[in-house]
């Protein structure tokens, strides 16, 4: 099964996940400057020192592959410390140079408890993102280190060439100590001082184009998140459908094919009396005649859920009155609150439309509520859809995989379909907070 | 009375039709479509048209805007929109400015032969009779609770049953009343809506108003 996608990264509309067009490189407005160089001369300070502790780590785990505790825990170790430097990274990045570099996708385990904290180390593992951002920290650090060690050998060298010409110019001949006359050495230490401080300031501008390279997300790892994202929505639409089959067949067969079985028999049964019985005939006609009128009430209600024409002409907000008076008329008193400035996405209103009547379906059936809110607002601002389904019934309802359990299941795939997010709330005590987030666009 | 009825499938049409013509009713013309209703309306100058929600073409909502058209076009013109399901909103959008001469029921209410020719009496005779699932899908919208807060739930219900085209004495019957008290509530209901006696309007009409617009 594919991993769930990063939601973040499919539904924050901001800046930092909208990467940049591989083909535009942006501008590094800050590339040279006090800033940059600061940056640099810290990184190899600190680098000079942290440069060998992840490494170290990487090299004991791998030394003691035979003791396969002692790799996993040195394994892990090293995960942690490079998903913090991977933050680490782009956070300063940001800061010093302030290129806009987009956060690649990461993969999410969508498994839960310990199976996901397993899942999620081999998914870091194998992804490219993880092993680009850990050949960035170590390229960064190295060059920094060089660079900085560069520069520092240099001043020491402007300081003590012109030092070391004059003492060996005033010292005894007979020492054999020889150095270039003095002037020469000024010119040195001068020549050197000014390629220190040019390293200082123009070096940064490398550092910059090393974060471009590697934290920024690739074309091949944009293409691969987006087909990821495409594979699960793609399944969620195959699973819902299906399950919605079954759920029709299912409520066709236990509401009205008994209603009308039961109608056939009653009228069968009247027809036997009409010449020797009239009074029972009667009845027995009047019953029939009910279980014609239910029979018409569950038939609505079945098809109800499926796709109402008034979501297609009127649209959400008007095809919600229905839903939640059925609810209401099941014996769950139910408000209806709408903030829909404008129609939506025909796919968009028919997943609304299909969590709502689902998840108080739900509710008439399985919570035992008194009371129940919907409620359905548009983000404009993020162009999302927010629809919560409440209830203060008994709770305890959670995602399962067993059909008959609850429709759950069918709603989180419908949603996914949809690229939505979708969460369930319950605990044991009640009260159950349904919610679906809908992008709509 | 004389009624023309619009309904596309044939089987209904006929069901229909003969429980009007059973009722001492004359159908004088039954069509598939709406295509043709608004000619058949000005040549026959029926006192009802019945109509179906979901006819061809399209079959989402060609009755409620074949019947839109033919209440501004014929404004004295009563219209019975039957439908396999009731929306709040189609009713809103066809009461909007007038709620006298219509009604909106689901088909099944026609199986309760006896109650569905009253409806049509109702609506012939220029009354309002709206389907109790159209009053109920309304009064599940928060929003239109809130204008209506005043109201005590006896009142609701009182007023339920006038959106529903009910009279005095038939409110009084449904919720074991005396004629009496049943008025006192409407009285109550006229005050707290805000509805002055002086009213040229129909005060029944624009509380049912109202309580649909609120």
């Amino acid at each position: 099964m594919a991993a769930v996608t990063d939601i973040d990264a499919v539904t924050d509309p901001g800046p930092a996940v909208a990467p940049e067009p591989a083909d535009v490189p942006p501008p590094h407005p800050r590339a040279i400057g006090l800033v940059p160089s600061a940056s640099m001369i810290t990184g190899g300070a600190v680098g000079a020192v942290w440069f060998w502790i992840p490494l170290a780590i990487l090299v004991i785990g791998i030394s003691s592959i035979p003791s396969i505790i002692g790799f996993l825990l040195a394994g892990v170790v090293f995960i942690y410390l490079m998903r913090g430097v991977d933050h680490v990274e782009r956070v300063r990045s940001e800061a010093v140079f302030g290129m806009g570099i987009g956060i690649p996708p990461r993969r999410l385990s969508p498994h839960t408890g310990f199976q996901r904290w397993a899942h999620q180390l081999w998914l870091d593992i194998s992804s490219v993102r993880f092993w680009k951002s850990v050949a960035h920290h170590y390229l960064r650090l190295t060059y920094d280190v060089f660079v900085t060690g560069l520069a520092l050998a240099l001043l020491v060298f402007a300081f003590l060439a012109p030092a070391a010409a004059i003492a060996i110019g005033h010292s005894d001949a007979d020492a054999g100590l020889s150095f270039v006359p003095t002037p020469v050495a000024w010119l040195l230490a001068a020549v050197a001082l000014a390629a220190a401080v040019a390293l200082l300031v123009f070096a940064p501008s490398l550092d910059a184009t090393i974060d471009r390279w590697l934290l920024s997300p690739s074309p091949t790892a944009e293409l691969q998140f987006q087909v990821s994202a495409l594979a699960d929505a793609r399944q969620g639409a195959v699973t819902s459908a299906q399950t919605e089959r079954h759920r029709i067949e299912r409520d066709l067969h236990d509401s009205v094919q008994p209603r009308l079985v039961s109608l056939a028999m009653t009228i069968g049964l009247a027809q036997t009396k009409l010449d020797t019985d009239l009074p029972t005939a009667k009845t027995l006609i009047a019953e029939a005649h009910d279980d014609a009128k239910s029979a018409l009430v569950e038939l609505r209600n079945v098809v109800r859920g499926i796709a109402p024409t008034i979501l297609s002409d009127r649209g959400l907000d008007a095809a919600l009155s229905s839903v939640v008076q059925r609810a209401t008329n099941s014996g769950v008193p139910t408000t209806l609150s709408v903030h829909l400035p404008h129609r939506l996405p025909d796919e968009v209103e028919a997943c609304a439309y299909f969590v709502v009547a689902e998840a108080l379906t739900n509710i008439t059936r399985h919570a035992g509520a008194s009371n129940a809110a919907v409620t359905v607002r548009l983000d404009e601002a993020a162009n999302q859809l927010h629809v919560t389904v409440f209830d203060d019934g008994r709770g305890g309802a959670w995602i399962t995989d067993d059909e008959n359990a609850t429709g759950l299941r069918g709603l989180d795939e419908r949603v996914r379909a949809a690229r939505g997010t979708f969460t369930v709330t319950s605990p044991v005590t009640g009260p159950t907070v349904i919610s679906a987030v809908l992008p709509c666009g | 009375m004389r009624i023309v009825i619009a309904e596309d499938s044939a089987l209904l049409r006929a069901g229909i039709e003969r429980i009007l013509i059973d009722a001492g009713h004359e159908v004088v013309a039954g069509v598939p479509d709406a295509t043709n209703l608004l000619r058949l309306v000005s040549e026959h100058r029926p006192d009802l048209a019945i109509l179906d929600v979901r006819m061809p073409p399209t079959f989402t909502d060609e009755g409620i805007r074949a019947a839109a058209l033919l209440r501004s076009q014929n404004p004295e013109s009563p219209v019975l929109v039957l439908s396999h399901y009731v929306e709040e909103r189609y009713a809103s959008e066809l009461i909007a400015s007038d709620t006298r001469g219509f009604g909106y029921l689901l088909k099944d209410r026609v199986a309760d032969v006896p109650a569905f020719l009253d409806a049509v009496q109702v609506v012939g005779a220029g009354g309002t009779v709206l389907d109790p699932e159209v009053v109920s899908q309304i009064l599940v919208r928060s929003h239109r609770r809130n204008t209506l807060d005043a109201l005590t739930p006896r009142e609701h219900e009182v007023l339920q049953l006038m959106a529903e085209g009910k009279t005095n004495s038939a409110i009084a019957v449904a919720l074991h009343m005396s004629v009496g008290s049943a008025e006192k509530h409407i009285a109550s209901i006229f005050t707290k809506l805000n509805l002055a006696p002086d009213e040229t309007e129909n005060r029944r009409v624009l509380a049912v108003l109202r309580y649909l617009e609120s």
